[in-house]
Parts: structure tokens; C-alpha cells; sequence
């Protein structure tokens, strides 16, 4: 497996509808292993829409176009399936699971994914990578998420991400909710991990985290699809002058650019 | 004279008097003679007239005279009992233990016949006064039919008693069984005089394989500051039907800690009953349930507030997986007068198939005007949200509903006394989730239950 496009994430064509209603229409994206995108764009834009339909939620039904990892289609395979192939997604919102605490759950993560440790191992895995997020190691006793402040549940994100070393990340607006110390210490966990050659696409509002994190590339969404991709000079563009002349370029009013997505 | 009663046959709407092994003391006799009585002056409860069984209807088609007679009792365990003494709760280190099944008593070995748990006719022999006194005075013959039916017909229980200021270091285990194809009417009378406090654990099973009825009714008083956690595990066959009442009075300052687990049998009824007597007595309950197959759970629970300024808090989670029901009615009474009650009452269920189904019923009844009461009831299927969660985390659909539905029992699990009989808890809910797990009962995925 040595051919190009092996451990790349490549998006052709992209179309995914929830209940009916079109919310990306022909996004076109790649990111290699190795590299770090950012993925900007207004609210409503459709990243995080993008994000599901990558890791395979079952409410975003792809009706058109591909998602290609490492060479092979993901379509029709399960979110468990792609986790197993390298896939992650962290969540603008992660999920609380009442009752599971995080040693558990993330127990349950490595055995799905056949990286099963020895009890003692496991714990000074998740022992070290909770100290690294500066988080309390009461948190491993706690319910995943459940009563986690915004910015502890994103902290966690990552803490999962160091732990089931992914190949390929999609961080969905890591870093919204979080303090500058809280997202110093994220940002330096992400290239913690970058530095093991993770391919990385960073879903943000703002360049704040981008500071921290040096993208390869920046692509810029609007009304389900991507509008624009370059060098960091598109995060200093955006900055100066907002979307709207990206969007005006692309021919998409300020408001439709919005209004495709949920 | 009894004897020639106890030789005529049992029919649905009579219950001949039956008679333990030794005889019956006289009280005993006039209590059951009461109870026959009761008995049969009571219609047969029906699911269209009587709003308690309105969503039983099996109860229109049990006739507890199908049941062979009892017959004497095994002078060996027989071998479903001896696995259940040597199950997970075998490691709680119980003082006593008290096993029954349809014939009366059964005798264990080392089990003694003195000290704070006896069997019931060895306890009748050795207190007469005592017990005669509290049996039958808690759960009364009138109280509901198969109470009445329990009184007429038992043959063995257990009597437990720990007298005043004691704390039983050890918790007392009783087992009731039932064989095939009979009936058993198991009775616990339960007394924790003033400050005294004791764990009891209980196990009501059956082995795998015909019809059966069980009926245990348990009665207990805790007199002013006394303290007793009680735990049920229903583990019973999966064609043994369940009539069961336990029943509590609560004086000044006692405190009363229930914990259950229903996860066998065919169908069972069963009432839960706390009347908070004095002020300062607390009742917490916590239950749980796992229903699979075509089982059929119905739960009725009372939290009664005769005095005022008494705290009751109930909590029942249910998962009811494939064609299985559950029916839960919870009242919380506040009589006349009970001001300053503070009393709560939830259910929550779990829909595991789109064939299963839940019927909550949680309802307040206040005649107080200074109390705090509430209650509150769901029922919902496994979160799409939490299943994608674990999935793209790399869990498979089936770990991840079984994390989520372990999870769902977690605060009831940890709810039942540490050590030994929680880790027996946790085992009963994953050996449940195991069940499911083979049946492909877990397997079902996203929007479909």
C-alpha cells in the first residue's frame, strides 16, 4: 500500500442531505497524512455537517460524490469501522454518557479498535495523557462528559485523540469555549500528536487557535461547499475583511451562505 | 380439625388452611382461618374490573389451585437451591441463612436454628408472644388477595429479629425457592427494635423448566431509629409467575434502604409498600429491572406519609428489551396532617425494541398543604447521539448500546451496599446484558429501538 493517496482523506464531490434537505452540495477537499488543513467559513456554513458526514452519522445521508481514506471508499461503513481505519472526529459538542465513566469508555474504545493494554498499562496511558490535557485525574472516575464544563468536555476530546492515535483528525471548533490557557494547552496537545505524522483538518470560526496550530492549508466553506483554498494568507484575508468578499467573489449572498445548513 | 380442611382440594376461590410441618401454634390457625375467610370473600382480581391489574390480564388466567400440593420437604437441597447458596452472593459473608421453597423450611448445612434469623416454625416455637404480635398485623390478611392467599397456604419462612441498640455486623441471606409445577407462599416477618440495624439480603428463584408460582410476602417493622437495607433479587425461571408483597412500617427516626432487582420469571406483580409512621424516618428505594423475552413486570409501589416531616425516595430504572413490558404505579400518599413531607418518585425506562413497552404511573396523593413532593417518569430508546458517540470512538454498535444501557443502571447499581452484594449487582445486570447480547436483542441499530 504504497500508491498515492494511501493515508489521504480525499472528499469529492461531497452532497449529504438531513431529512431531505441538502445541506452540502459538491464539497471538494483533500488532506494528506502528515498535514494540517483548517477548514473556516460562516456559521451554518456546513463544517460541522462535513465532520459527521466523514466519521459516518447516521442522520447526514450522503447522496452524491465520495469519501476516500487511504484509498478506499468509507461510504456505507459504519462510524465504528472508520474509527478502526484511522478516522477521528472530535465533537463541537461531545456526547454525556450517564453511568459509563471515562476509564470505561475509553477501555471499551481501544478494545474496539483491537489496541486492547494490559490493565496497568492502560492507566498509566490515560493517567499520563489526562495530566497532559491538566486535568484532574478525578476525571477518570467521572461520567464521560456528563456535568463537564465546555472546555473540560474539549480537553477530553483530545485526551481520547492522544490515547486512540488516529491517523487522520477532524477537530470541529476545538477550540470554541475555551480559554487562552485551555487552548494553549489543546493546541500543544495537537502538535504533540502532529509531530507523529496525523493528518489534521481543524474546523474553526476563528484564526485564535490557528495562532497556535500552523495550518498547510486553508480552505474557506460557504453554502455547502468550499469557496476558497490557500496558504495562511486566506486566515490574514478572512481576518481583515470578514467572508463577505470571498463570498461576493463566489457569487453566494451573505445570507444563503447560511442558509443551506441546519 | 385441620387436617381434614387441609385434605380437601384447592380451587381458585378457596384456599384450604395448610399447616406447618410441626403443626401451627393456635394464633397462627386463627390468622389463617381469618385469611381463608378473606379469601374467598374477595373476588378473584380481574384486569377489566380492578384498576390495580387493569394492564395484567394474565392475572384473569392464573388459578394458583393449578400447582401440585406441596408435598414434604426435600431432606437434600435440591440442586437449583444449591447453586443459588453457592452463587455471587455467597461471598457476602451472611451470619444466617434461611432457605424455603413450596414445602416449608429446607434445611441448610451449618445453618442455625438460633440467633437473630430462625426459620419460621423454629422462631413460632422459640417466641410465640413476639411474633404473634407482628405476624400478619404489618401485611394483614385484607391487605390483597394473594396476601391472603400467602397466609393460608405458607409453610416456612424466616422470622428475623435484632433486638435493640444491636448492629448486625453480617447481613442475614434468605433464599425462597420454588420447584416445577408448584406453588410456594414463603412469609418473612422482620423486627429491628429501637437503634438496631441490619442488612438482609433476599434471593426469590426457581429453576428453569415448568409452570410455577411464587408468592413471599415479607413484613417488616423498624421500631424508632432502627436502620435496615434490604435487598431483592428476583431470579426465578422463565415460567414461574411472581406474587410478591413487601411491606414496611417506619416508627420515629427509622431508616429504610431498598434495594431490588427483578430480572426472571414469566410475569410478576409486585407491591412495595413504606408506611412512614414517625417523624425523622426515611425510606430509600432503589430498583431495577431487565425484562427480555415475553416477560411481564408490574411494580407497584406506595410511599405512605402518616406522620409529618418523613423523607421517601424512589428511583426505578427499567430496560424492557424485545416483546417484554413493564407496568410501574408509584403513589405517594401524604395523609392529613404529614406536614414538612419531603417524598419523591421516579421511573425511568429504556426501550431496547420497538415491540417492548412501558407503562408509568407515578401519582401524588396530598392531603397535607406544607410538603414537597414530586415525581417524575420517561421512557425512551437508547440515544442515537450517545451510540454515534461510542462508534466513532471505535466501539461497535452492540458495546456501545451495551456500554450505554450499563450506564443507564449505574446509579441504581451503586445505589446496593458496597462490597460483596454490589458486585453481585453489577454481575446480575451484565450477566442480563449477556442474554440480551446472545438473542441479538442489543444488536438493533440507529432510530429502530
Amino acid at each position: 500500500m504504497s500508491e498515492a493517496g494511501v493515508s489521504t482523506l480525499e472528499i469529492r464531490d461531497l452532497r449529504v442531505a438531513v431529512e431531505g434537505k441538502e445541506i452540502l452540495s459538491g464539497v471538494d477537499l483533500t488532506v494528506p497524512k502528515g498535514e494540517v488543513h483548517a477548514l473556516m467559513g460562516p456559521n451554518g456554513a456546513g463544517k460541522t455537517s462535513l465532520g459527521y458526514a466523514v466519521m459516518g452519522h447516521p442522520k447526514y445521508q450522503v447522496t452524491g460524490g465520495d469519501i476516500i481514506w487511504a484509498g478506499q471508499s468509507v461510504l456505507g461503513k459504519p462510524p465504528e469501522e472508520r474509527s478502526r481505519l484511522g478516522l477521528f472526529l472530535s465533537l463541537q459538542y461531545p456526547t454525556a454518557i450517564p453511568g459509563v465513566t471515562t476509564t470505561n469508555f475509553l477501555r471499551a474504545a481501544l478494545k474496539g479498535q483491537g489496541k486492547e493494554l494490559p490493565a496497568r498499562e492502560f492507566l498509566k496511558l490515560i493517567r499520563s495523557e489526562v495530566a497532559a490535557l491538566k486535568m484532574d485525574q478525578s476525571f477518570m472516575s467521572r461520567y464521560i462528559n456528563d456535568n463537564f464544563s465546555g472546555g473540560e468536555k474539549k480537553r477530553m476530546e483530545i485526551v481520547q485523540m492522544a490515547i486512540l492515535k488516529p491517523e487522520m483528525a477532524i477537530l470541529d471548533e476545538t477550540d470554541s469555549g475555551l480559554d487562552v490557557d485551555a487552548l494553549r494547552t489543546v493546541a500543544d496537545g495537537v502538535n504533540r500528536v502532529r509531530g507523529d505524522g496525523m493528518g489534521i483538518l481543524i474546523i474553526t470560526h476563528y484564526q485564535r487557535i490557528l495562532d497556535y496550530i500552523t495550518p498547510d492549508r486553508v480552505h474557506v466553506m460557504a453554502a455547502g461547499r468550499i469557496i476558497a483554498s490557500g496558504g495562511s494568507e486566506v486566515v490574514a484575508q478572512i481576518e481583515e475583511s470578514g467572508y463577505d468578499p470571498m463570498l461576493r467573489q463566489a457569487g453566494i449572498e451573505a445570507e444563503a451562505a447560511a442558509s443551506a445548513a441546519v | 380439625m385441620s387436617e381434614l380442611i387441609s385434605l380437601r382440594p384447592m380451587t381458585r376461590d378457596d384456599a384450604p388452611l395448610a399447616e406447618l410441618p410441626g403443626g401451627d401454634p393456635d394464633f397462627l390457625h386463627k390468622l389463617r382461618t381469618a385469611a381463608a375467610a378473606a379469601y374467598r370473600e374477595s373476588p378473584w382480581p380481574s384486569s377489566s374490573r380492578d384498576e390495580d391489574w387493569r394492564r395484567t390480564p394474565q392475572i384473569d388466567k392464573l388459578d394458583p389451585a393449578s400447582f401440585a400440593a406441596p408435598g414434604s420437604s426435600a431432606t437434600e437441597l435440591p440442586e437449583y437451591l444449591a447453586r443459588v447458596l453457592e452463587g455471587p452472593l455467597a461471598a457476602i459473608g451472611a451470619s444466617h441463612t434461611v432457605v424455603t421453597d413450596q414445602a416449608g423450611n429446607v434445611p441448610t448445612a451449618g445453618g442455625s436454628p438460633r440467633g437473630l434469623a430462625v426459620p419460621l416454625e423454629e422462631g413460632l416455637r422459640q417466641d410465640p408472644e413476639r411474633w404473634s404480635a407482628l405476624l400478619g398485623t404489618i401485611a394483614h390478611p385484607g391487605l390483597r388477595k394473594f396476601v391472603a392467599l400467602n397466609t393460608a397456604r405458607l409453610t416456612g419462612g424466616a422470622l428475623v429479629r435484632v433486638k435493640r441498640g444491636q448492629t448486625a455486623e453480617s447481613p442475614v441471606r434468605l433464599v425462597h425457592g420454588v420447584d416445577q409445577r408448584s406453588a410456594a407462599f414463603p412469609r418473612t416477618a422482620v423486627l429491628v427494635e429501637e437503634g438496631a440495624s441490619l442488612t438482609l439480603v433476599e434471593e426469590w428463584v426457581s429453576p428453569e423448566g415448568d409452570d410455577s408460582l411464587l408468592a413471599p410476602v415479607v413484613e417488616v417493622q423498624l421500631e424508632r431509629g432502627a436502620h435496615l437495607t434490604h435487598v431483592v433479587h428476583q431470579r426465578c425461571g422463565s415460567r414461574t409467575v411472581v406474587q410478591s408483597t413487601v411491606r414496611v412500617k417506619l416508627a420515629r427516626d427509622a431508616h429504610y434502604d431498598l434495594r431490588w432487582a427483578l430480572l426472571g420469571g414469566a410475569w410478576q406483580k409486585t407491591y412495595f409498600d413504606v408506611e412512614m409512621l414517625g417523624e425523622g424516618s426515611e425510606s430509600r428505594a432503589s430498583g431495577l429491572c431487565i425484562g427480555r423475552s415475553q416477560q411481564h413486570f408490574d411494580v407497584q409501589t406506595l410511599q405512605d406519609h402518616i406522620a409529618g416531616g418523613a423523607i421517601s425516595d424512589l428511583l426505578y430504572r427499567v430496560a424492557v428489551a424485545e416483546r417484554s413490558r413493564s407496568i410501574f404505579a408509584g403513589l405517594i400518599r401524604v395523609e392529613e396532617g404529614a406536614q414538612k413531607t419531603n417524598a419523591y418518585v421516579q421511573n425511568r425506562n429504556l426501550l431496547l425494541s420497538p415491540q417492548a413497552k412501558a407503562d408509568s404511573n407515578p401519582t401524588l396523593e396530598i392531603l397535607a398543604n406544607d410538603v414537597r413532593c414530586t415525581h417524575g417518569s420517561t421512557a425512551g430508546r437508547i440515544d442515537d447521539d450517545q451510540l454515534f458517540y461510542c462508534e466513532s470512538r471505535g466501539v461497535n454498535r452492540e458495546q456501545a448500546r451495551r456500554l450505554v444501557v450499563e450506564g443507564f443502571f449505574a446509579d441504581v447499581v451503586d445505589a446496593f451496599p458496597q462490597g460483596a452484594v454490589r458486585e453481585a449487582a453489577r454481575s446480575w445486570v451484565l450477566e442480563a446484558l449477556d442474554e440480551l447480547a446472545l438473542s441479538g436483542a442489543l444488536a438493533a441499530g440507529y432510530g429502530s429501538a
